[in-house]
């Protein structure tokens, strides 16, 4: 069944180099070839979640092996599911960029099923990894949306304002979206915490990163829909917010003690 | 009169200036930078241990601690701050309820929404000072069948309104391995070790009461000189000694402190010892033994693991029961994650003993802040879905 996870990974491979020619070629005959393969990959990933769950006889959300796999799902899940991303060939190119460095990043980590500790038994810990991981997932494409804002607005750039205009919606969405699952997230971590340990909050490293990724972009949604801070401000608001989703994510493991660290 | 309206004026527009949005963002700005520094600081009780690995680092620190840069989350400016968002938040909310009466529709919505957000945010601040001033927490330690009517916190013991009980303790394991290499359980082989290095003695003897070796090392010119006689007359696994009777016993059944009482005859005589497997640098002569022979060479009791292919530990459960007044109030079998609520109180499974499976030790937390803070949740939740869903719309609409 490792070979359904090789599969997908070929898939995302495969869309990542015809997403990456498709933009040199003019009118951009290969947007449709990139869908689908960015589809079949997560079909496949599907299928592989789901055969783990099974097999394991629990959720598939125990380790990082299997929390980047949910990862690389739901990056590839947010974009798809934007018709205002799809319509951006860069975009496409990008996701299956982070997809493909995403799954190969997990292809490093143990992928055996392992039998789970007594604290990760619980129903929050399927609700709290996958509401997490999809807000990550949400945030890993307004960070690409975000960055294709930054280079457009130069005044040098020749990108239509549609476009620009179109990476601006997108960031917006893809955090607001974003934001309810992180919060989500959050919050059934802290109704996990406190069935297993008594505590709803600890201050350990991961959590409070958690805690500075939401406030970040909780200034990014009244900055922006409040109409304080737009256009390139507001998307280096975004930018600074997958910042720390990437410390909460990854760097919180490598540069600090956590209760966390089941998953390193 | 006109300077008294300036200065009324003026108290108005700071009044606005510290209820509005702008205030409030810098506000949180600031508080996710002292959450950051936080993380990157040793906070509370890491900072001993950072100093013992850095002790450059005294001065440096000292000037933190005195700020409060060593216990972030716990200092007055970081709860100063959390008030200040507190009341901006409350006035803000305020201000929407009046909005909320005059709206129509989507903006309606969106208005109830931020509302309750907000509103949450309110809901989990009190719940967070109520467990800050009230909470309680502790924890017990007791074996099958023990009872306890206080539980022991850091300070000292909080005494509890009724009686806790705890009928039984087990673990569940995943289901063994299939490796018929690997033996069953752990098992622990002992031996006792003899070795005299410059005669090139060096022997080996599994323990078992009555097991005997003899040995005639030979001397450095090749000899076989004087032949001994090594017997072990007697095996405990936990030692204990009574101070006054010096009467040996064994604890309990677990090795928790193995030792071997060995005895060694030879032609100068014959004596007694206590070897240990913790302690090998230590041995004792046990109740009028003679001391008719000095031993000339070492003897070592080792105790060594090999593991077995039992499978990783699945949850450890106890059954609690709670009495009060000698009747039986409840019965519950808590685990990690499935903890006991009863009276205010909560019990929660939190460590065992390998070496001995009848003890264990529970969490106890009273922390009637716990349901402001999920109601706090639930309110969020309910809000976030509201705000989503109306910006969803609303973007929708910006983009045709
Ligand atoms: C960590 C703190 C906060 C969080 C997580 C938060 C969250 C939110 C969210 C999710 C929205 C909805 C945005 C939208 O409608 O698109 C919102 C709106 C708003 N927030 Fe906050 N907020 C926080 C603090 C504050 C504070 C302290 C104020 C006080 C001035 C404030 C004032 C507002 C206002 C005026 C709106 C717009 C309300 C509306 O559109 O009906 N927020 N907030």
């Amino acid at each position: 069944m490792t070979l359904l996870f090789n599969l997908s990974l070929v898939a995302c491979l495969l869309a990542l180099i015809v997403a990456a020619v498709n933009l040199f070629v003019p009118r951009r005959p290969l947007a449709g070839a990139v869908t689908l393969l960015l589809t079949l990959g997560v079909l496949g990933l599907t299928g592989y979640l789901g055969w783990r769950w099974l097999e394991a006889g629990r959720p598939p959300f125990g380790n990082m092996f299997e929390s980047l796999v949910v990862l690389a799902w739901a990056v590839v899940v947010v974009y798809l599911a934007l018709r205002a991303a799809r319509r951006i060939p860069v975009l496409g190119t990008a996701t299956a960029l982070l997809a493909t460095l995403v799954l190969a990043y997990a292809s490093a980590f143990e992928s055996d099923i392992q039998p789970l500790m007594p604290a990760l038994r619980s129903n929050w810990l399927t609700f709290h990894v996958f509401t997490c991981m999809l807000g990550y997932g949400a945030f890993a494409v307004s960070f690409l949306a975000a960055i294709g804002h930054l280079i457009t607005a130069r005044t040098l750039s020749r990108a239509s304002p549609e476009v620009r205009g179109a990476f601006e919606i997108i960031t917006a969405r893809t955090i607001s979206f974003g934001f309810l699952f992180l919060s989500v997230g959050i919050i059934t971590g802290a109704v996990w915490a406190n069935s297993a340990w008594g505590t709803y909050w600890s201050w350990d490293p991961k959590e409070t990163w958690s805690l500075i990724t939401w406030l970040v972009y909780a200034i990014y949604l009244h900055c922006r829909f409040m109409r304080l801070w737009l256009g390139r401000r507001a998307a280096w608001i975004a930018i600074i917010g997958f910042i720390c989703v990437l410390i909460t994510y990854v760097g919180v493991n490598f540069l600090m003690k956590s209760v966390h660290s089941y998953a390193s | 009169m006109k300077s008294n309206a300036g200065s009324r004026n003026s108290s108005i527009r700071l009044f606005d200036f510290l209820t509005s949005m702008k205030f409030a963002l810098a506000i949180v700005g600031l508080i996710a930078l002292a959450c950051a520094v936080g993380t990157f600081l040793p906070q509370g009780a890491e900072v001993a241990e950072y100093l013992k690995k850095n002790p450059d680092a005294e001065h440096c620190l000292g000037w933190f601690t005195r700020v409060g840069l060593t216990d972030v989350f716990f200092s007055w400016w970081f709860l100063a701050l959390l008030a200040i968002l507190s009341g901006n938040l409350l006035v803000c909310v305020s201000r929407r309820l009046f909005a909320l009466r005059r709206a129509t529709g989507l903006s309606r919505l969106r208005i109830a929404g931020t509302t309750l957000v907000h509103l949450s945010l309110l809901a989990i601040f009190l719940g967070g000072l109520i467990r800050g001033l009230f909470a309680e927490r502790g924890f017990i330690e007791f074996r099958e069948g023990e009872s306890t009517t206080f539980f022991s916190t850091e300070t000292g013991r909080i005494q509890l309104p009724f009686t806790v009980q705890l009928v039984k303790f087990a673990i569940e394991r995943y289901p063994a391995k299939d490796d018929a290499a690997q033996p069953a359980k752990d098992i622990y082989p002992e031996k006792l070790v003899v070795s005299w290095p410059e005669r090139k003695l060096s022997s080996v003897l599994p323990v078992a009461p009555g097991a005997e070796l003899a040995v005639a090392p030979k001397s450095p010119q090749g000899v076989t000189g004087e032949s001994f006689q090594i017997r072990i007359v007697r095996r405990v696994p936990d030692f204990m000694i009574d101070m006054t009777t010096r009467e040996v016993t064994s604890r309990s059944d677990e090795l928790r402190n193995p030792a071997i009482l060995v005895a060694v005859s030879g032609l100068g005589g014959a004596t007694e010892r206590w070897l240990f497997a913790r302690y090998p640098d230590f041995n004792m002569p046990p109740k009028g033994a003679s001391n008719a022979l000095a031993i000339p060479f070492d003897m070592g009791y080792e105790v060594t693991v090999t593991p077995g292919r039992q499978a990783p530990i699945k949850s450890f459960q106890s059954t609690l029961r709670i009495l009060k007044d000698q009747t039986l109030q409840c019965e519950k079998t808590i685990e990690v994650n499935a903890p006991l609520a009863y009276g205010g109180y909560t019990f929660y499974q939190s460590g065992y003993d390998e070496h001995d499976l009848t003890w264990t030790s529970l969490q106890v937390v009273r922390d009637p802040g716990v349901r402001v803070v999920y109601l706090g949740f639930a309110l969020m939740t309910i809000g976030l879905l509201i705000t989503t869903y109306v910006r969803a719309n609303s973007l929708g609409c910006a983009q045709q």
